[in-house]
């Protein structure tokens, strides 16, 4: 008798308390899994917007934006410019030093190349070329790596005038903290 | 009996778990919602990120005002003077309207059409506050006589902008040394500039 009792009595109050806690408990999950949608939208959003904005070429580079680091790097390739395209056909090897010291990467081979040919033409030359910088402006600057629009004038003061050459594209890169030069593309 | 209360809280359970899971990754949605929030805030309002949108506005604004003062077709004189006028601000502004009755018989006479484009350019230096920038650019351009051949010149060109409105303009446009002339027209662009 005890047995078909017990169900009898519990019944009742479950059937009074179950619907209305299992209904709140549904309409909690419900408003739950909205908040959950709202805030993954927001997130998206937000991020979707952020990384606009910081993964912009604009945010990488830092040319005229950092005015000091922006400056380090003019004056370096200017003096490194006017070193490589200088030269003396009685200092010949001095200028091979002072240019060796401003050059890296892929220009060092270059380079090497195009001073062959001046110390085979220079000495019967008597040739002397001044490259001096009017004028330099920081298109990129990311780190250890720049390029740079150079203005250059060469001027012979001796010997045959160089080809014209208005200006270069310079890419630089920062080694052991100074600038040196890796490519040059004239223009 | 027991398996009846058993079933109860399996019923019940399920759905507390769900609920706290759901909680739980609400939370954690929010917060990160509330990260990049932050993040996006601080991009908005961040000064250097602002200078490099501004570099390069005035970069594409001074390679595209150049080109217009390097354009110049005799049989169209009033639409290309119209053009200068657009892309010149202050004592270059000044200048056009000044002598543009000398400009438009220079031009017509000329039989002339011009072409140009921006070989390579950038910012030397650029100062917000006061709405002035300095930009270097070579350009190539090239000319026409009279439908005859083409010809080009190169001319490395210093750019003065100064800020007219949300746009920047010329100022000033100073050559910079001789330009040089090309043989025959001007070289296509190299691919991928």
């Amino acid at each position: 008798m005890t047995i078909p009792t017990r169900p009898q009595a519990d019944a009742p109050t479950e059937q009074v308390t179950k619907p209305p806690r299992r209904l709140t408990g549904v309409a909690t999950l419900v408003g739950l899994v909205a908040a959950l949608v709202i805030a993954l939208g927001l997130a998206a959003w937000f991020r979707g917007e952020a990384n606009q904005l910081l993964g912009s070429a604009a945010a990488s580079n830092d040319a005229v934006v950092d005015a000091d680091a922006t400056a380090q790097v003019s004056e370096q390739v200017r003096d490194a410019v006017e070193r490589i395209f200088s030269y003396d056909f009685a200092r010949l090897d001095a200028n091979e030093r002072a240019a060796a010291d401003v050059i890296t990467g892929p220009l060092v081979q270059e380079y090497r190349q195009q001073f062959a040919q001046v110390r085979e033409l220079a000495p019967t030359q008597q040739a002397v070329v001044a490259t001096t910088v009017p004028a330099v402006a920081v298109k990129m600057l990311d780190g250890d790596r720049a390029v740079v629009v150079v203005f250059i004038e060469r001027q012979a003061k001796q010997g045959p005038q160089p080809p014209p050459m208005l200006g270069l594209t310079v890419t630089a890169q920062r080694v052991d903290g100074s600038w040196k030069i890796a490519d040059v593309a004239p223009f | 009996m027991t398996s009846i209360a058993a079933i109860r809280r399996f019923l019940g359970g399920p759905l507390r778990t769900a609920t706290l899971a759901v909680a739980v990754l609400a939370v954690v949605a929010f917060a990160v919602a509330g990260w990049f929030g932050v993040s996006w805030y601080r991009a908005a309002h961040d000064d250097s990120l602002a200078g490099g949108v501004a570099r390069d506005a005035v970069l594409q604004d001074a390679q595209r005002t150049v080109i217009n003062l390097n354009t110049i077709d005799h049989r169209q004189v009033q639409e290309g003077l119209k053009l200068w006028e657009q892309s010149a601000a202050g004592s270059l502004l000044g200048e056009v309207r000044t002598n543009r009755d000398d400009y438009a018989r220079a031009i017509a006479d000329s039989k002339t059409t011009t072409t140009a484009r921006v070989i390579d350019g950038a910012v030397a230096a650029l100062n917000e506050r006061s709405g002035t920038a300095r930009v270097l650019v070579g350009v190539d351009v090239t000319s026409q006589f009279d439908g005859g051949a083409a010809s080009c010149v190169r001319r490395r060109i210093q750019l003065d902008m100064r800020r007219d409105g949300d746009a920047w303009k010329i100022d000033k446009l100073v050559p910079v040394g001789e330009a040089i002339p090309l043989a025959g027209a001007c070289p296509a662009p190299a691919p991928g500039k």
